[in-house]
């Protein structure tokens, strides 16, 4: 034991003086926190004993491990039943007429593929970084005709060394054409974290991590957020960022959702609040936006939803010791509240899962949420937000069960790739 | 909107004020920031109040696990998700007379402060709260073998950020 470290910590400790009024501050935040679960328990018991019943009627529905369907083939706008790929994590999942696939990266290589919700095919896309960066950051775009990446010259490893050319890529599938964005950031350089397509596919959001502090296993840093024009590559606007992180385009393109500590908030495109939306408690929502990358508004805006982590009552979940906790999908009406002020929420079980991320939308009443529950192996679940009701969309590969499975669903692409 | 029913109003009132100073000093440790500490503390005892019936048998434990497991979640929002280990050691802090108390709080503190999270909480809980392996275990969620480690891993590291102190923490130490 080291008595000049012990002295020295009290030392420091007598540093601190206790604040006066102590008391009456906590029970007032107390106070304010019991207010705003009231609306939530209710709904979310609720939600919990549905989410039972239908976990229950799904295991007993569930096919037989080693079962794999054949070649199973649906139509634009429902789920395919599976789709098996190499190792690597879904990324974006989009409706249309053409391809229907998910854009996924290769966690090995590095290279993003698509995979097809018809067939097992796999197309690798020509958009590899050889830096090293695993494109944390790929995203295709809802038309299917362009993919968006972060890309790190010399590796994300070496960012914490050394200032790192770092730039926004984006390259049309079918030419090959890229256009390059430079990202100069400060101190280390920057990284993308979040890439966001509008609608219409002509614009993106960027939220970047503009990286000024390496610590001991990792790097610290200010996030920044932009628009970018998808068509030339120039930055168009800079988002105001109050350490909140930024969803969802609106269907017109003028505003985005935005979830900070205790609210989330529909800004415009230059970081103006145009609504604020108070919801239940700060401690089940920020944070978890970047860890599961997930929440997204519906199509009709009127519901949003994030995937939650619940490590410990109280707490987030906790990645990094490859433990399994269960996850909620948190859905916030966007329209209603209640008559505090509070938006109505209802809290849907995942159930135990390492990650979960809101990948996209089925339509306006089902979330598609990818999960890597229990075991490791990955799937896709629709969830309808208005009722609670999970249902597995995707079933597992049964031929390769072992390591995380990239599981395609309801997507597309418009191919003719190089 | 009243959290507590009057006599446990009264019990909570009295528990803060005898523990504030305490649980002060823990939560300035903890955090490196003064007005992070602030809200973290009132964080703890907000979450204390509203699980009064549970915590009102051992609320001074209660508060402080969940002080810690606060302020490790705290961290992980800030820091964002670590992506590897670093290849190359930090700068070491300096300082001029490692026998002058005000510079040897100044490293100390610095030092603290690279720590990650845990190594941190283990540190302040064998050394500063003075609780045995075993409660820490309980505190931190983790096993006594884990506590062992964090705490040998947190005291190499403390000699590799500030090499100044390598005489003070002895290898002896370190290895405990």
């Amino acid at each position: 034991m080291s008595e000049f470290l012990r002295s020295t910590l009290h030392d420091i400790a007598r540093e601190a003086v206790p604040s006066p009024g102590l008391a009456d501050d906590v029970l007032r935040l107390a106070g304010r926190r019991r207010a705003r679960r009231r609306v939530l328990v209710p709904a979310a018991a609720m939600a919990a004993i549905v989410a039972v019943v239908l976990a229950v009627t799904n295991l007993a529905q569930a096919p037989r491990s080693g079962v794999v369907p054949a070649n199973p083939v649906t139509g634009p706008g429902s789920v395919p039943s599976h789709v098996s790929a190499p190792k690597g994590a879904v990324r974006s999942v989009f409706t249309a007429p053409i391809w229907r696939a998910a854009l996924m990266y290769h966690d090995r290589s590095g290279t993003p593929i698509l995979l097809s919700a018809d067939s097992d095919e796999v197309r690798s896309l020509p958009v590899h970084s050889s830096g090293g960066y695993s494109g944390k950051a790929y995203s295709l775009s809802p038309d299917g005709t362009k993919v968006a990446y972060g890309w790190v010259g010399d590796g994300v490893a070496a960012i914490k060394r050394m200032p790192s050319p770092a730039q926004l890529r984006i390259v049309t599938l079918a030419t090959g054409r890229t256009e390059t964005l430079p990202l100069p950031g400060r101190g280390h350089g920057e990284i993308v974290d979040h890439i966001t397509w509008s609608a219409d596919s002509t614009r993106l959001l960027v939220q970047a991590n503009v990286v000024d502090e390496v610590v001991d296993n990792g790097w610290g840093g200010k996030a920044e957020c932009f628009v970018v024009d998808a068509g030339t590559g120039a930055r168009i606007g800079d988002v105001d960022f109050r350490g909140s992180f930024l969803g969802g385009w609106s269907a017109d393109g003028t505003r985005l959702l935005s979830v900070a500590e205790a609210q989330w908030q529909v800004v415009d495109t230059a970081g103006n609040v145009v609504r604020n939306i108070p919801v239940s408690d700060e401690s089940d929502t920020a944070p978890y936006a970047t860890f599961g990358g997930g929440f997204n508004w519906s199509p009709d805006e009127k519901i949003g939803v994030l995937a939650v982590g619940k490590g410990l009552p109280g707490h987030p979940l906790n990645l990094y010791d490859g433990s399994s906790r269960p996850f909620l999908l948190r859905v916030v009406s966007l329209e209603s509240s209640d008559s505090n002020g509070n938006a109505a929420e209802i809290d849907v079980p995942l159930g135990s899962a390492q990650l979960a991320y809101v990948v996209g939308w089925r339509d306006s009443t089902h979330a598609l949420v990818a999960l890597w529950p229990d075991g490791g192996a990955q799937r896709v679940d629709s969830v309808d937000v208005h009722s609670g009701v999970v249902t597995p969309a995707v079933r597992l590969d049964a031929g390769i069960s072992t390591g995380p499975v990239a599981i395609a669903a309801d997507v597309a692409s418009a191919g003719g790739f190089r | 909107m009243r959290v507590l029913d009057d006599d446990a109003e009264r019990e909570f009132r009295a528990f803060v004020h005898a523990s504030s100073a305490s649980l002060t000093r823990t939560a300035h440790l903890l955090m490196s920031d003064a007005h992070l500490a602030k809200d973290l503390l009132q964080t703890a005892l907000a979450s204390t109040a509203l699980h009064w019936s549970a915590a009102a048998e051992r609320p001074d434990a209660y508060v402080r696990k969940t002080l810690y497991h606060q302020a490790i979640s705290w961290w992980r929002w800030r820091r964002r998700r670590p992506e590897s280990l670093l290849e190359t050691v930090p700068e070491p802090i300096r300082f001029s007379d490692p026998s002058d108390d005000a510079d040897r709080r100044v490293v100390v503190r610095a030092a603290l402060a690279k720590l990650t999270p845990k190594q941190r909480a283990v540190l302040i809980l064998r050394y500063f709260d003075d609780l045995p392996e075993r409660e820490v275990a309980e505190i931190l969620g983790c096993s006594v073998g884990t506590v062992k480690s964090q705490t040998r891993h947190a005291l190499a590291r403390l000699r590799v950020l500030a090499p100044e102190l390598a005489g003070l923490l002895t290898p002896a130490e370190v290895e405990s």
